[in-house]
């Protein structure tokens, strides 16, 4: 699938803050759909116009304008691509310390039109809006964050790893799609590029970026990126 | 949306308006849907009411020729339905999502349980009325209000509750009373709609698809009448209101 280099991505920008790693706006018709992927930090998705929508276990999630949800880390989400005419959001990574299990959402009202009158401290406040509904993490999410980091720690083939769970391939493959929604090289991948999103912002050429985090090379991480994360990394490395 | 989403909203529109049709809430089928559609709970109630709000209009249009003549009574009536519906979405509006979400499995419950009930209700109002002397007109207006607050509020179950109220405090025979409930409902409805639309708390697209059901549905109520029995209708709303407080307890409350 191409895409002409015109159509729109999202624009990241970094808010130069501890509590605040990084920020992405959008403005354009309905946004993209994309990749089902997750984060390595929670993602607040502010909605000022339009909508946005994703799909998340099994289910369609719909954050109307005025309205923000926290997706928390590691939560497997697919955006969908949505019919609105003009769609204004922003998405702020927040450091995922403070433990957060569920999605929640939280009304805003049209308190702003723009995605730059939003200040970090205001990002802050619906952080601690959402956060402070939660509920301690299940133990469920502890196995979770177990098999992910036994799936990402190594590099052992995936038979190896099913072997040390006690259960055969497809079994652990089965328990994997359950926890974390994808197989589990699709999660290694995904795992792979948030690495590389990581390495990116930090500032290292593509190029190495690539090398680092096992992809043949810069386009096949580009390719992957883009349907991943909505940017090219190009375009993310510059801002 | 997507054409899962679309089927499932046009489906429960239909399914709300037969059942408002014949036996009334259809809230107990519909606001879950929105909700599965992926709508915020807020949203989801507030689009909710306005898919179904032509149901009732149509209704009072339907029995226009038992509506009570327009004495002052019955326009204070109109006037406190149409204010409390206001007031009761507007606090809906007021409030946090989350302090709307934990009460939800019990408005749900609430609902149902005067569905489940509405004969033994009705049965007790009017033989009360029988013994008691009609209450005064502020007492009346007061606990129409309140019930009317609970409309633009949640609105599942308001039709009982008002047939409830003003068999104790009309003297009129039934017919007439259904009639003026259906124009007080009305008020209620549109009056919330209103608030709703223009505080813009309605996502469009669900609400058109399900409003088209809805009155698809409404329209296919009048022939099904004859081979739907009410009573069955009724008995469906009430298992599936129990479904959905069990369904809905289990995720706000668990």
């Amino acid at each position: 699938m191409t895409r002409s280099a015109s159509a729109t991505t999202w624009t990241y920008r970094r808010a130069d803050r501890d509590d605040i790693v990084e920020l992405a706006s959008w403005r354009g018709a309905g946004s993209l759909g994309l990749r089902p992927h997750f984060h390595d930090e929670s993602q607040i998705v502010v909605v000022l116009s339009g909508s946005r929508a994703f799909r998340i276990d099994g289910a369609t999630v719909t954050v109307p304008a005025g309205h923000a949800a926290l997706i928390p880390a590691g939560m497997l989400h697919a955006p969908v691509p949505t019919p609105d005419d003009e769609t204004v959001c922003l998405n702020a990574y927040v450091p995922a310390s403070r433990a957060s299990s569920s999605l929640s959402i939280l009304r805003i009202g049209a308190r702003w039109r723009n995605a730059d009158e939003i200040s970090p401290d205001h990002i802050r406040e619906i952080a601690d809006d959402t956060l402070s509904r939660e509920r301690s993490p299940s133990a469920r999410l502890i196995d979770r964050s177990e098999l992910g980091i036994a799936l990402t720690a190594s590099v052992e083939p995936i038979g190896a790893i099913a072997a040390g769970f006690g259960r055969s391939r497809e079994g652990f493959s089965r328990m994997v799609r359950r926890e974390l929604g994808v197989a589990p090289h699709a999660f290694r991948l995904l795992a792979r590029l948030n690495h590389a999103r990581q390495l990116l912002r930090a500032g290292e050429p593509i190029a190495a970026v690539a090398a680092d985090t096992g992809f043949s090379d810069q386009s096949h991480l580009t390719r992957l990126f883009r349907r991943t994360f909505g940017t090219t990394p190009g375009v993310y490395w510059r801002d | 949306m997507d054409i899962r989403t679309s089927l499932l909203l046009l489906v429960a529109g239909v399914a709300g308006g037969i059942i408002n049709a014949l036996a009334g809430g259809a809230t107990l089928i519909t606001f879950p849907a929105m909700l599965t559609a992926g709508l915020p709970a807020v949203i989801a109630n507030a689009s909710n009411a306005v898919a179904i709000s032509p149901g009732h209009l149509i209704a009072a249009l339907a029995d226009r020729g038992k509506l009570p003549p327009a004495t002052r009574r019955t326009i204070s009536f109109m006037a406190v339905s149409t204010l409390g519906g206001a007031v009761g979405a507007g606090v809906l509006l007021l409030l946090p999502e989350r302090l709307f979400v934990l009460p939800v499995p019990a408005l749900i419950a609430f609902a149902t349980l005067l569905f489940a009930f509405a004969p033994q209700i009705q049965g007790w109002t009017i033989a009360r009325r029988k013994t008691a002397t009609l209450p005064p007109n502020g007492a009346s207006s007061a606990v129409l209000g309140l019930a009317c607050v609970y409309g633009g509020f949640f609105g599942a179950g308001l039709g009982v509750i008002l047939t409830a109220v003003l068999s104790i405090t009309e003297p009129n025979d039934i017919r007439a009373i259904k009639a003026l409930k259906n124009l007080l409902a009305t008020c209620v409805s549109l009056a919330a709609t209103l608030i709703f639309v223009f505080q813009g708390a309605v996502r469009w697209p669900e609400t058109a698809t399900m409003l088209l059901g809805a009155m698809a549905g409404g329209y296919a109520g009048g022939y099904l009448i004859r081979i739907l029995p009410g009573p069955v209708v009724r008995q469906f709303v009430i298992v599936a209101g129990a479904v959905m407080t069990v369904i809905y307890a289990a995720r706000y409350w668990c």
